[in-house]
């Protein structure tokens, strides 16, 4: 070997080497004595040279650590095996010492002939990187069980959409396992009109886009549609790029439960106020009806009068039947359907359901159908049940009579509903609160005040909102705004029904 | 006086004017109908009706209104209101009604219960138990 070193040299480069490593260094010889210690492994273990250097090693190290590693055994094989090695870790505490871990690399030296003469033992102080990795694994290992123990889904996904991590939250309500759902889009497991809201808001956070809350329905493993409402933002990698986006996802079906509860009985409590007027609605027709067949009965030779009295009784039968039908019609239950509709048809059946309320209290009422209207996506009878709860309480505000117009007209991308009133109005300090729930101007017993709320809240989910102006004295408008934009849904079904 | 038997009936329904008017013609009345408070009114002067039977809700008027308009008019008629708001339901009604001195009959009615109240509301008034 060519060398640019003189024996000398190498005998200082040596021990240089020897006492400046991290390393504690211990050179065994074949006796199992230490033949030498290096400065660090004298100062780790607070020893000095006189008794370590040519100590046994059982005196050097204590027996309980010896036995462990099997120390004294793995020297003795090394001497046998020059190609021996062995390695690991071991905890060892110095006299007055805090307990230290060490990394342990026990390997033969040997001689030009390839015989073993020494044992060297390495060890590093491997104690801080062992506390420093345990505290970053208790970092994640919290971290993961927040995600696995969240009742919300927790969701990640890479930049083109496609699901990285599931937590069990996501597991139960869509009934998935993330193995099924690895590596898929979200939006494909979202309602279909939810997939494109999914889509474009995952590509505006993977551009870099602040965050997003939307509201995109999924379709669980079993069909169901579980509404949920997602909080999206994206995840920022090593040098700022997007990485990842986090979706945080709320099952609504419980508040969803709830609110069509509230829905349906702020319906029943517009049943009942219009109770008295359906009540005199269907009495008109029956008086009238019970009149007539007593008329056959006492006269049973006039065939004229028995063809007319028939007539009439056919009349107000298929009259009160239609109330009856409006009447249902309005109780039942809504589907969770969305459909393209015309208002026109849903302001006239709300106006009928209230006509007769209207007439009884000397109310005019001023529709005309507006016959450009396009249809717009809704419910139609949640729809019905916000008009007819507003026409109730126009009629509410005019116990003396009055006019109630309403108008409907097309604003850019808006349907308008204007219904005006002639009634006391709404006094300015009260105009903020009535959209609140429980604010009720009306005696104990006659207003649960959740017509508007209510009405507000079906608005709302509709994509549109409703606005008030009014003057105490000189009577109130209600605007109600519903979005013509046509979905994809509608946009499928309008070509559908085209092509039938 | 052309006829002792003579009723007009005022209800906004034109099903219930029908009715009504045959009903009592059968029973040998003379009878006259009219759908709106003002017609009802603009009728009595033109005739000499002993009974006018009228419907509590019109379109143009509250009908128990035009009933103290008749009865301030002519004192000696007698009244029969008909309402399908039956009558123990509504204290106020109830009250109007008492007041008015009138007949009350709920929709929908025995015919037998109308031809008993109106035979012995004409008997009396051709007995001259009511006088104008």
């Amino acid at each position: 070997m060519v060398s640019p070193f003189s024996k000398g040299d190498f005998e200082r480069l040596f021990a240089g080497l020897f006492n400046t490593t991290r390393a504690s260094v211990l050179i065994i010889d074949r006796r199992l004595h230490v033949l030498a210690a290096n400065r660090n492994f004298l100062v780790k273990s607070r020893r000095v040279e006189e008794d370590t250097v040519g100590a046994r090693l059982e005196d050097v190290f204590p027996s309980v650590l010896l036995n462990y590693i099997g120390l004294a055994e793995k020297v003795r094989t090394a001497f046998k095996d020059p190609t021996f090695s062995s390695e690991g870790q071991m905890t060892y505490r110095a006299p007055s010492v805090p307990l230290r871990i060490y990394y342990y690399l026990l390997a033969p030296i040997s001689d030009q002939y390839g015989v073993t003469t020494y044992v060297m033992l390495l060890m590093y102080d491997i104690t801080e990187e062992q506390r420093l990795s345990g505290e970053v694994q208790r970092a994640e290992r919290h971290l993961a069980s927040v995600v696995q123990s969240a009742g919300d889904l927790v969701v990640s996904l890479d930049p083109d959409e496609r699901i990285l991590s599931w937590n069990p939250a996501a597991e139960r309500i869509s009934h998935y396992a993330w193995d099924e759902i690895i590596h898929r889009p979200l939006s494909s497991l979202c309602s279909e009109d939810g997939q494109e809201t999914m889509r474009r808001a995952v590509s505006w956070l993977a551009r870099g886009g602040t965050p997003e809350n939307l509201e995109a329905d999924l379709i669980t493993k079993n069909g169901q549609r579980v509404p949920v409402q997602w909080a999206l933002s994206g995840m920022q990698g090593e040098g700022g790029a997007v990485a990842a986006i986090v979706g945080v996802g709320r099952d609504l079906t419980l508040r969803r439960q709830l609110e069509a509860q509230l829905i349906q009985s702020a319906k029943m409590t517009s049943l009942g106020v219009m109770a008295g007027g359906i009540a005199h609605e269907i009495r008109n027709p029956l008086g009238i009806c019970s009149a007539a067949a007593q008329l056959m009965l006492e006269v049973p030779d006039d065939r004229d009068l028995q063809h007319e009295c028939a007539h009439r009784i056919h009349e107000n039968i298929k009259r009160a039947a239609l109330v009856i039908e409006n009447l249902l019609k309005f109780a039942r239950p809504p589907e969770e359907q969305y459909l393209p509709v015309d208002l026109n048809h849903i302001l006239e059946e709300s106006l009928a359901l209230i006509a007769n309320q209207a007439r009884n209290q000397h109310i005019r009422l001023h529709f005309n159908p507006n016959l450009h209207a396009p249809s717009v996506m809704a419910n139609s009878s949640l729809l019905q049940q916000v008009f007819t709860n507003l026409l109730l309480n126009a009629c509410h505000a005019m116990p003396d009579g009055g006019e109630l117009e309403v108008k409907l007209t097309l604003n850019g991308d808006w349907m308008v509903v204007r219904f005006s009133d002639t009634g006391h109005g709404i006094k300015s300090e009260d105009l903020t609160k009535i959209f609140d729930p429980f604010f009720t101007t009306r005696p104990v017993g006659q207003g649960t005040g959740l017509g508007l709320p209510v009405s507000y809240s079906i608005i709302q989910q509709h994509g549109g909102r409703i606005d008030v102006e009014s003057m105490a004295g000189k009577g109130s408008t209600f605007i109600v705004h519903l979005p013509v934009r046509q979905s994809g849904v509608m946009h499928d079904f309008l070509q559908t029904n085209h092509h039938n | 006086m052309t006829s002792s038997k003579q009723i007009i009936i005022i209800d906004d329904e034109t099903d219930m004017c029908w009715v009504l008017d045959r009903l009592l013609r059968h029973r040998g009345y003379e009878v006259a109908t009219a759908t709106t408070g003002e017609c009802g009114l603009a009728l009595l002067q033109h005739r000499s009706a002993q009974l006018a039977i009228i419907d509590c809700k019109l379109p143009d008027t509250d009908g128990l209104d035009v009933a103290d308009e008749v009865i301030k008019l002519y004192p000696g008629m007698s009244l029969i209101l008909i309402s399908g708001f039956p009558f123990a339901e509504e204290s106020e009604l109830r009250e109007r009604v008492l007041s008015l001195n009138a007949h009350f009959l709920a929709k929908p009615f025995e015919v037998a219960d109308l031809g008993a109240l109106v035979e012995q509301i004409m008997s009396a008034q051709s007995s001259g138990a009511y006088t104008t």
